[in-house]
């Protein structure tokens, strides 16, 4: 009898101990889906989907980036926001897009930067100006001069709350120019129309002509600055916009989301994550390679950047 | 660096092991996705390039380049069969290859379209390989007033593009462009959102057409409950063989190589693809046509013109992409993506200093376009077998596949229930006698005038403050667009006032003559 | 041919109400947004307008044919389990919810034979599964199942 009951006591608290242990296995214990609201193979979807593919060996499991499009990115960001705080679910965001969209009050966006737990700024790309080799423009000075004396057009990469937009509302509220926002429909149009010629330069990005500022193929450009607090490692012979002393910065950025609730130990365990990820160089490499500049923040340095762009947009009285 | 430098460079990079997988998966992986309704060449290279990371760099990208010319050519085989189109080019497919597949020729419609897609995609490489800069540099001239004359050029096809009741025909493109105004506008006004968010982004394109062509075609085929017909007209046999007779292959010749040239050109345009292309084609057809009234009832052209229009576009669409890096289509934006994240960037440099690897892509590429036709000679018969499932088994199959199909292109069921609008919509219209294909076009074309009337006084703001007509007549391409366009809208009218007056002549000396 | 031309006023007016409606609400609009959206609706209108007019003047010229509600039946009841379907997928799951609907859809047809249904079935919904959850990783809507 008391071998028996030895035995079951044994079994219990053997069984009672692989429960327990089961409670406590650590997260993540399953797939981890990146939901980004952006078309497949564009520069936010590539930007998440190396940070996928950084972070999944760091974590262990499967990390996949889900392309949610639709609702003007904010169908994909409301499935980042309603989904439950175990981490099994987060998001990509790109700003200024982010707080243009829920700035617009036709857009009918009841969030605010601060309805999601911001976890990291990854990706950051500053905004330039770009000429053609041939302009009659050979600094940002130049250009600005030009344009406190007449309308031009600069082409954007996207209309009235993109990055590229909003760096030449600045450039006019602050120096009195008159440039006009090109509202192209993205890059390439943008593109089309400096090479085209009907616009006297493109506002765009160092990742837009990283390879290009340098060269004299027939698709060069001439980079007039870079509108970032320091030079860019990509294009490190370019002066910044402060540097020849217009005090501007703009830039486009892409980050890590997640909603409200998420677990803060789960919190945790992302951004040590990326932090490792920012120290490996083959990461740096490879986000360079595509053009892509890596500076990581993290959590209220991130929201007080937040802070900053949307305090920026809300003095342009854009909407 | 000249053309056969470049050429004997690339045979090192093409003759591997992991290029000639990388052609065979993108030719036959490219066929089932574009055959897939809702899954387009655009998603498909876009969901294959994490595939390709292991891959070395020309079977990359020559992958990716096989799966765009084979998908769009896929697109047609359900667009024959079941009236689905699988891509948004082959929309214009579907009005005479599927009516082609009602009448038991489903393999003579398969025969054709994949003879005109080889045609026009070899067509394409061929431009590709030899005059692919200067065409690039010509792009270049096309700038936002003309891309809006070419929408509006574009809409004018529908009035031609409606057989039977234009009135009708029109009205359907008018219903496109109102759907097309909902959403954000280009200057980032939400319109016709009524409060709902999710309707910011407008109206896909893809949920749309599988609603409307798909759906409706289910709905359509639910009449037919209770009887056990096959989809095929006659129970019994498929006519036709998959090669067109000799006789008519010469026949349609010279408007495939037509087509063929138009889709390149439109190819080259970054503000146009395959889309707008084969309803080009299709219009090309019926103008030259001497029977016009066929259309639409299951003849050759019907099929021939669009498919190698469409297939076209494809290596056109590549030419600015590779010299300028601007991507000549929505497909080729996203090549651009997958070119960045194998270190090749797109420029005058791939011409140069990666020669050996470009071209071991353009030629890999016209393998395909002949990889393609041979895949789709093999699979013709089987594939046909489809006209003969019997109906109820098969109406459950193409709501599925629609189902996912529109799901899979936003990944968002808000997009589902707007395809099943559409395909209430459709069915509505068809039973009305109102053609459902203009929507479809004023869907892609409306957006595109609005976008580039916007961009284009943005950019005649900075041209000293004229307006944007200004700024339009003072392009010598637009002037030249006009006049098309004005000839295109009044030759019908002058051709018929110069019968009528003929009749009028000749009508009087027969009836003089019967007096006698 | 009467009942014909009466269903092409009734849209022709449908077209012209809906015209006006949406109309009136671009009178916020800004610039260009509101030109081209005027232009748009203003062709609408006008095309409606002319349908309304053809169906009342046209009284010599054969009308189109007269279009039967009651063929409506068939076709409204697929587009009802159609919407039943997408609901389902949307709470169930994607493959749990075909599984249920596309043999529901082969019985509602008149369908009898049982093996070719479940080898429709399970066939199709195999090859979904190989494509999109394997080869292309696309989330299909949750699901009890997968």
């Amino acid at each position: 009898m008391k071998k028996f009951a030895a035995l079951a006591l044994a079994v219990l608290l053997a069984l009672s101990l692989v429960a327990c242990g089961g409670k406590k296995k650590e997260w993540p214990t399953g797939d981890i889906t990146i939901i980004c609201p952006f078309a497949a193979g564009g520069a936010m979807d590539r930007s998440a989907r190396l940070v996928a593919e950084f972070l999944g060996p760091k974590l262990g499991v499967n990390v996949t980036v889900s392309n949610v499009e639709g609702g003007g990115n904010w169908i994909g960001y409301g499935q980042v926001l309603e989904a439950k705080g175990d981490g099994y679910i987060l998001g990509f965001s790109n700003y200024p897009g982010q707080v243009g969209g829920y700035l617009n009050p036709k857009n009918n966006i009841p969030h605010t930067f601060k309805s999601f737990t911001n976890v990291a700024d990854i990706v950051h790309d500053p905004g330039i100006i770009a000429v053609l080799p041939d302009s009659p423009y050979q600094t940002l000075g130049d250009l600005i001069e030009a344009g406190k004396k007449e309308a031009l057009t600069i082409s954007t990469g996207g209309a009235t709350g993109s990055d590229d937009d909003v760096l030449i509302r600045l450039i006019n509220q602050k120096y009195g120019t008159q440039f006009v926002p090109g509202g192209n429909k993205g890059d390439s149009d943008a593109k089309t129309a400096l090479f085209g010629k009907v616009v006297v330069a493109q506002a765009c990005n160092v990742s837009n002509y990283y390879d290009k500022y340098n060269t004299t193929g027939e698709d060069a450009v001439r980079v007039l600055a870079v509108f970032d607090n320091e030079r860019s490692s990509l294009m490190p012979e370019i002066a910044t916009a402060k540097e020849q002393g217009i005090d501007l910065v703009s830039s486009s950025d892409r980050g890590m989301v997640a909603c409200k609730e998420l677990d803060p130990a789960v919190l945790e365990k992302i951004v040590n994550a990326l932090k490792e990820i920012e120290k490996d160089p083959k990461f740096i490499e490879t986000a360079n390679k595509q053009g892509m500049g890596i500076h990581m923040l993290f959590g209220a340095d991130f929201e007080a950047f937040i802070q900053g762009v949307e305090d920026n947009m809300k003095s342009l009285n854009l909407w | 660096m000249t053309i056969w430098e470049g050429i004997s460079q690339a045979f090192a990079h093409l003759f591997t092991l992991q290029a000639a997988l990388g052609l065979v998966i993108g030719v036959v992986g490219g066929m089932i996705i574009g055959a897939l309704p809702g899954l387009s060449a655009t998603m498909g290279i876009a969901l294959l390039i994490p595939i390709t990371y292991g891959m070395d760099q020309t079977a990359a990208i020559l992958m990716m380049a096989a799966i765009y010319t084979s998908a769009v050519y896929g697109g047609s085989i359900s667009a024959i069969l079941i009236h689905t189109p699988g891509t948004p080019s082959s929309a214009a497919t579907c009005l005479d290859g599927y009516p082609m597949t009602q009448k038991g020729e489903a393999l003579h419609a398969i025969g054709l379209s994949t003879t005109a897609s080889v045609i026009g995609g070899i067509i394409s490489a061929i431009a590709l390989l030899l005059i692919a800069p200067p065409l690039a540099r010509l792009s270049l001239n096309f700038q936002a007033p003309e891309y809006f004359l070419i929408a509006f050029f574009g809409l004018t096809l529908i009035g031609s593009l409606a057989s039977g009741n234009m009135l009708k025909g029109l009205l359907a493109g008018a219903i496109g462009l109102v759907v097309g105004l909902i959403g954000l506008s280009p200057e980032v006004y939400a319109r016709f959102t009524f409060g709902n968010f999710k309707l910011n982004g407008g109206i896909d394109l893809i949920p749309a057409m599988i609603g409307l062509f798909s759906i409706s075609q289910v709905m359509v085929l639910g009449e037919e409950r209770g009887k056990h017909s096959s989809t095929v007209k006659e129970e019994a046999v498929i006519q036709g063989r998959f090669l067109p007779p000799a006789k008519e292959f010469v026949g349609l010749l010279p408007l495939i190589l037509e087509c063929s040239v138009v889709g390149v050109f439109i190819g080259i345009l970054p503000g146009a693809g395959g889309d707008i292309a084969s309803w080009v084609g299709l219009n090309l057809a019926k103008n030259q046509s001497k029977h016009k009234e066929l259309f639409g009832t299951g003849i050759p052209e019907g099929v021939a013109a669009p498919e190698a229009a469409n297939n076209a576009v494809t290596g056109g669409a590549l030419i600015p992409l590779l010299t300028l890096g601007i991507p000549g289509s929505s497909t080729a934006a996203v090549m651009l993506g997958g070119l960045t994240i194998h270190g090749l960037n797109p420029g005058f440099e791939l011409f140069s200093k990666f020669a050996g690897i470009t071209y071991a892509v353009i030629i890999g590429f016209l393998v395909a376009n002949i990889l393609m036709g041979l895949v789709g000679w093999a699979a013709g018969r089987y594939l046909t077998k489809v006209s003969k499932v019997p109906i109820p088994i098969l109406l459950p199959c193409i709501a599925m596949l629609s189902i996912i199909g529109a799901y899979a292109t936003k990944q968002n069921m808000f997009t589902v229930y707007v395809c099943l609008i559409f395909g209430l919509l459709g069915f509505l219209m068809r039973k009305y006698g109102i053609p459902t294909a203009p929507v479809v076009l004023a869907l892609i074309l409306g957006p595109m005038a609005d976008e580039q009337i916007y961009q284009g006084t943005m950019q005649a703001a900075g041209m000293g403050g004229i307006t944007f007509f200004q700024y339009m007549m003072s392009r010598p391409i637009c002037l030249v667009l006009l006049g098309l366009i004005v000839l295109g809208l009044f030759s019908p009218l002058i051709s018929k006032l110069i019968s009528k007056s003929y009749k009028k002549k000749y009508g009087e000396v027969g009836e003089a003559a019967e007096d006698i | 041919m009467l009942k014909g031309r009466i269903q092409d006023l009734v849209i022709g007016v449908i077209a012209v109400a809906i015209g006006i409606f949406l109309f009136i609400q671009t009178k916020d609009f800004p610039g260009v947004t509101q030109l081209f959206s005027r232009i748009v609706l203003i062709i609408f209108l006008v095309i409606g307008a002319v349908l309304v007019l053809t169906s009342l003047i046209n009284g010599k010229k054969p009308g189109p044919e007269e279009v039967h509600i009651k063929d409506f039946k068939n076709p409204m009841l697929i587009f009802l389990i159609i919407l039943v379907y997408v609901i389902m997928i949307d709470k169930i799951g994607f493959f749990v919810a075909s599984a249920v609907i596309m043999p529901a859809l082969m019985l509602f047809m008149g369908y009898r034979k049982p093996i070719p249904m479940i080898a429709t079935t399970i066939g199709t919904l195999g090859f979904i599964y190989f494509l999109f959850v394997t080869q292309l990783h696309v989330r299909l809507p949750a699901d009890l199942l997968f």
